[in-house]
């Protein structure tokens, strides 16, 4: 039920497909350890997902890396002998590729808050958690995340 | 910026994030060592567990998936097998302070559904915890109670022996439990309840408690309105 929405957060945090296999089955584990602490009542996935996020962050800094999700697109999508797919519709190859550089280029926790909110399609509560924000603070955050994304696509690639 | 937005909402379908992996077997292997204490909270754990990771397609023992099954897709509620009921209090099942049901609508901040369109004996609603609303029709021997809730969970720990079966209420999804078993994330501690018919409707989730079979269940549920 949850098992997909932790193992894509967890690759927002760590940017390794096998360390985020490793974080969430942690926060699973961790989660089934802690449900005497849960609150009776309250939403779940956040809860969840706060674990899987720290357990991702740990992971990644033992590994000794700064950062976390190299923003890249699917194999499949752009292949050239591929049929048009309903996203290329949406999005040209080449803004795409400047969009995923710019998103590159950003500091991580701008990116991971993006990450969170389109890629992962997590509500405020539950990036506010995964993040170990506030929730008044993710829209700020967002915000100027976005700004600064803005201003970095604007820059004319040397 | 709303070009921006949109772009990344389409940069979404396409960026590379990898394939669901399965973590089942690893966490169940883990889980299963046994350093844990007390059997009921094991039993809920696991059975917690298997909902959330979502192994239940994977399980081993047919009748536990089978059960494990029966509680996914209801928003708001779950059902956790066990093979001992958890420590329940005797808490009276009705809660909270009486009111009217235009104060109640107010406080809850949604028009409560009605049993056959009809207005309740009795409203209540806790203003510490406003997202329930409790309506109570009839006399307390013969009772029905209607509890409507947006957002939080209800957890029901139920016996692996006990009727707990998936059922449509005019095409909504929704659980039927017979027989006693623990309710929790309501109000309160946890306590023991009857049989309990939970659904989804308009956005809400409703259980209907009452002594009633299934299929009266099943039809005062279609009445609510």
């Amino acid at each position: 039920m949850h098992q997909g929405i932790a193992f894509r957060t967890a690759y927002v945090f760590t940017g390794v497909a096998d360390d985020a296999q490793e974080a969430a089955q942690d926060a699973f584990v961790k989660a089934y350890r802690a449900l005497g602490r849960f609150r009776a009542g309250a939403p779940f996935r956040p809860w969840l997902l706060k674990i899987v996020a720290n357990e991702a962050r740990n992971r990644r800094r033992a590994a000794g890396r700064r950062e976390g999700l190299a923003v890249r697109a699917a194999a499949s999508a752009g292949a050239e002998d591929a049929a048009p797919s309903p996203e290329s519709a949406l999005l040209s190859a080449e803004r795409r590729q400047e969009l995923m550089a710019a998103l590159n280029r950003l500091r991580s926790e701008d990116r991971e808050v993006i990450a969170c909110r389109y890629f992962l399609d997590l509500s405020e509560e539950e990036t506010a958690t995964a993040l170990g924000w506030k929730r008044g603070t993710v829209k700020s955050r967002l915000s100027r995340a976005l700004e600064r994304l803005q201003a970095e696509v604007e820059v004319p690639v040397a | 910026m709303p070009d921006l937005e949109r772009d990344l909402v389409a940069l979404a379908l396409v960026v590379d994030l990898p394939a669901e992996r399965d973590l089942a077997p690893a966490v169940r292997a883990r889980l299963h060592k046994p350093t844990y204490a007390g059997r009921w909270r094991r039993a809920a754990g696991i059975a917690a567990l298997v909902l959330v990771v979502g192994l239940a397609a994977t399980m081993a023992v047919p009748d536990a998936r089978t059960a494990v099954l029966r509680f996914l897709g209801i928003k708001g509620a779950v059902v956790i097998r066990v093979d001992e009921l958890p420590p329940a209090a005797k808490a009276p099942a009705e809660f909270g302070e009486s009111v009217g049901i235009a104060e109640a609508e107010r406080v809850v901040g949604f028009h409560p559904l009605l049993v056959g369109g009809r207005d309740p004996d009795d409203v209540r609603i806790d203003r510490f915890s406003p997202s329930f609303i409790m309506l109570l029709y009839g006399e307390p021997e013969i009772r029905l109670r209607l509890i409507e809730m947006v957002g939080g969970t209800i957890e029901k720990y139920a016996l692996t022996e006990q009727r707990v079966e998936r059922v449509k209420v005019d095409g909504r999804p929704g659980i039927w439990v017979e027989g006693r078993h623990v309710v929790a994330g309501l109000f309160g501690l946890p306590r023991l309840a009857g049989n309990v018919l939970l659904w989804e409707q308009d956005g809400l989730t409703l259980r209907l408690e009452g002594r009633f079979t299934k299929e009266q269940a099943l039809d005062l549920a279609r009445s609510v309105r």
